[in-house]
C-alpha cells in the first residue's frame, strides 16, 4: 500500500503474517525527489508484484535514479532484481563495508555498484544523503542513511516493531497513543537475539549519539512503519523495549 | 598439500579432506584479493597494529559430509553459484546430496541454496526453528531445527546448539559427536595472505602464522563481525567461552571463515576466550 509519509517521502511495500497474527512489515522508502527518484532497500520477493505495481503507480513513467541498501539479506534485496530489470539505468548504492560479489547477486554488475562511505555525504540527484554505521544491526554491512531535507533516519532492522492486522499500515500519530513499546519489544527481541548478552543502558547510550548529531523527523524502519509525528516518543518507548530485553 | 581447485578469483574454490568423510569446500581470493576487496583486510591491520597488512585476503568456508545420509553445511556465496556446483557433483559422484544445512541466512552463507536445490531435486534444506517469516527469507519449505535436535547421517551424529555469539537471529550452531567437529560460523574469522591460502592452521603455522596473531585478528575482526559485544560484558563473556569449551571436546574448529583447525585445540581455544575479552574493550571505531 502507497502511504505518504512526509514531503516527498512516501512509503511502500507489505508485511508477512506470523505468529499470532503478528505482522512483520517490509518496507521500501521512495523519496520523490522531483524527478530523480531515490528507493530505499528493495523489498522482498515474496511481494514482488504489489511493490512493482505500487512503484510504478508511485513513480508514474519516471526512472528511480538510485536504489540504496541498508544492507543485503533477502528481505532487504530479494526484489532487487525486479526493479533492475524494470529500470536498468538505476545504480545501486551499498556500503563500502560490503563484498558485492560475496553480497550481492552473482549478476549485479560491478559498473552499476556505488558505494556510501559511514561519516561522509554525496548528492544523488540533487539530494544530499548521508551515511553512518548501522548502531543496532543484524549484518555487520549495514548502514544507516539520513536525508536532511524531510529529516529522515533510514534504520534498516533498528526501530522495526510488529504490528497487528488492524493496524497494518498506520503511522504513530495514527495510533491513540503512538507506538507501543510492546511492539517494538516483540521486534527486537526476536531480530536481534545478541541482546540479553547486552547491557541495555549501553545500547541506549549509543543511539542518543546518533539523535544528538543530527536533526531527525522521521525514523524509517524497514520492519515497521515510519515513525513521523513524534520521534522522542519513539525513541522513548524504543529505549524501554531494550531494557526489557536486555 | 592434496587440494583440487574449481576457478579461478571471484570463483574459486578449492577442496580439501579433513577426515575420510569430511570434506572442506572453501573460498578465497588469492592474489587478486587486495584488487577485489581493496585491501579489506588491510583495514583490520590499521585497527590494530600488530596484524599483518599483507593479509588481506577472507576464506568462505562450506563443508560435505559423506556418510550413510550426505549433508552440506552452506552454500559459499553469489561469486561461486557455478563452482561450488561442480566441487560438489565431483565429491558426491553418483551420490544425491541428502541435506543441505543452513547456518544463517545471510547472502555469503546461504546464496546459492535455490541453484543447489534445482540440481539435487529432493534436497532437504533445515535451518533454525523458533523464528518467523521464513518466506521472506527464502527458506519456506525449510525443515526446522531446535537446540538438541540431532541429524543422524550414519556414523556422525550432528546435535545443533545454541551458539554463543550470533549476528542474524536466525542463526545456529553444531556439533558433531564422533570426531568433535563443531561449526561455529561466523565466529573466529581471520585473514590470510596470497601464500596462505587453503591450509589447515597447522600448516599455517608452517608458513609464519603463530596463535598469537590468531588472537590478535580475532579480537579485530570480532568488532566488526560482531558489532553488539561492545555492549557485553569482557569477563562474562570469556567465562561463557571457558564453559563452552569445557562442555563440548572439540577437535575439529571448523567456522565459516577461519583455516580449520585440526590439531593444538587448547592453545586455539585459550586463544579465543582471551580474544573475546579483548574485543569487547577494544576500539570500535563507529561513526554515529
Ligand atoms: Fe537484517
Ligand atoms: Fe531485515
Ligand atoms: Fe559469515
Amino acid at each position: 500500500m502507497i502511504r505518504h509519509v512526509v514531503g516527498d517521502l512516501y512509503q511502500i511495500g507489505e508485511s508477512s503474517v506470523g505468529e499470532g497474527g503478528w505482522h512483520e512489515a517490509v518496507r521500501i522508502y521512495v523519496l520523490l525527489n522531483d524527478g530523480c527518484p531515490l528507493i530505499f532497500d528493495a523489498g522482498s520477493h515474496v511481494h514482488r508484484g504489489q511493490i512493482m505495481a505500487e512503484l510504478h503507480t508511485l513513480l508514474g513513467d519516471t526512472a528511480p535514479g538510485y536504489v540504496f541498501l541498508t544492507h543485503t539479506e533477502l528481505p532487504h534485496t530479494g526484489n532487487l532484481s525486479a526493479i533492475l530489470t524494470a529500470w536498468p539505468s538505476a545504480k545501486l548504492v551499498v556500503s563500502s563495508a560490503i563484498l558485492p560479489y560475496c553480497e550481492l547477486p552473482w549478476w549485479v554488475k560491478e559498473e552499476q555498484i556505488m558505494y556510501g562511505y559511514a561519516g561522509t555525504n554525496a548528492v544523488y540527484g540533487g539530494r544530499a544523503i548521508s551515511f553512518l554505521d548501522g548502531i543496532l544491526k543484524d549484518q555487520p554491512g549495514t548502514h544507516w542513511m539520513y536525508d536532511a531535507q524531510t529529516g529522515t533516519l533510514f534504520t534498516a532492522d533498528a526501530f522495526g516493531y510488529m504490528l497487528p492486522t488492524n493496524s497494518e499500515t498506520l503511522f504513530d500519530d495514527e495510533h491513540a497513543d503512538g507506538i507501543p513499546t510492546d511492539w517494538l519489544k516483540r521486534y527486537h527481541a526476536s531480530a536481534f537475539r545478541f541482546l540479553p548478552q547486552c547491557d541495555g543502558n549501553k545500547v541506549n547510550a549509543d543511539i542518543a549519539k546518533v539523535f544528538a548529531k543530527r536533526n531527525v523527523n522521521v525514523i524509517a524502519p524497514t520492519h515497521g512503519n515510519a515513525i513521523r509525528h513524534n520521534v522522542a516518543q519513539g525513541v522513548a518507548r524504543f529505549n524501554q523495549a531494550i531494557m526489557e530485553i536486555c | 598439500m592434496e587440494l583440487k581447485i574449481y576457478g579461478d578469483t571471484v570463483s574459486r574454490v578449492g577442496v580439501r579432506q579433513i577426515t575420510p568423510q569430511i570434506y572442506w569446500i572453501s573460498h578465497c581470493l588469492g592474489e587478486c584479493a587486495v584488487e577485489v576487496n581493496g585491501g579489506f583486510a588491510a583495514d583490520f591491520a590499521k585497527l590494530n597494529p600488530i596484524l599483518d597488512p599483507e593479509a588481506s585476503d577472507i576464506i568462505y568456508n562450506s563443508f560435505l559430509f559423506m556418510d550413510e545420509k550426505t549433508l552440506l553445511v552452506d552454500t559459499l556465496s553469489p561469486g561461486q553459484h557455478d563452482t561450488v556446483l561442480e566441487a560438489l557433483s565431483d565429491i558426491l559422484g553418483d551420490r544425491k546430496l541428502d541435506y543441505c544445512w543452513i547456518s544463517h541466512t545471510e547472502l555469503p552463507h546461504a546464496g546459492n541454496i535455490a541453484a543447489i536445490q534445482r540440481a539435487h531435486p529432493g534436497l532437504e534444506i533445515m535451518t533454525v526453528a523458533n523464528h518467523d517469516h521464513y518466506e521472506v527469507h527464502g527458506l519456506a519449505d525449510a525443515t526446522l531445527l531446535n537446540y538438541g535436535d540431532v541429524i543422524d547421517l550414519g556414523e556422525h551424529k550432528i546435535e545443533i546448539i545454541k551458539p554463543l555469539f550470533v549476528d542474524h537471529a536466525l542463526t545456529q550452531w553444531f556439533y558433531e559427536h564422533n570426531t568433535g567437529f563443531l561449526c561455529p560460523v561466523d565466529w573466529a574469522l581471520n585473514v590470510h595472505r596470497a601464500d596462505q591460502c587453503f591450509r589447515f592452521m597447522d600448516e599455517m603455522e608452517e608458513v609464519g602464522y603463530s596463535v598469537e596473531q590468531f588472537m590478535h585478528e580475532v579480537s579485530t575482526t570480532s568488532r566488526v563481525v560482531f558489532p553488539w559485544i561492545r555492549w557485553a560484558d569482557p569477563d562474562a563473556t570469556g567465562e561463557a567461552v571457558d564453559k563452552f569449551f569445557e562442555q563440548y571436546d572439540v577437535k575439529i574448529f571448523a567456522p565459516s571463515h577461519t583455516n580449520v583447525i585440526r590439531k593444538d585445540l587448547d592453545k586455539y581455544t585459550a586463544a579465543l576466550s582471551q580474544a573475546m575479552r579483548m574485543a569487547i574493550v577494544g576500539n570500535f571505531d563507529l561513526v554515529f
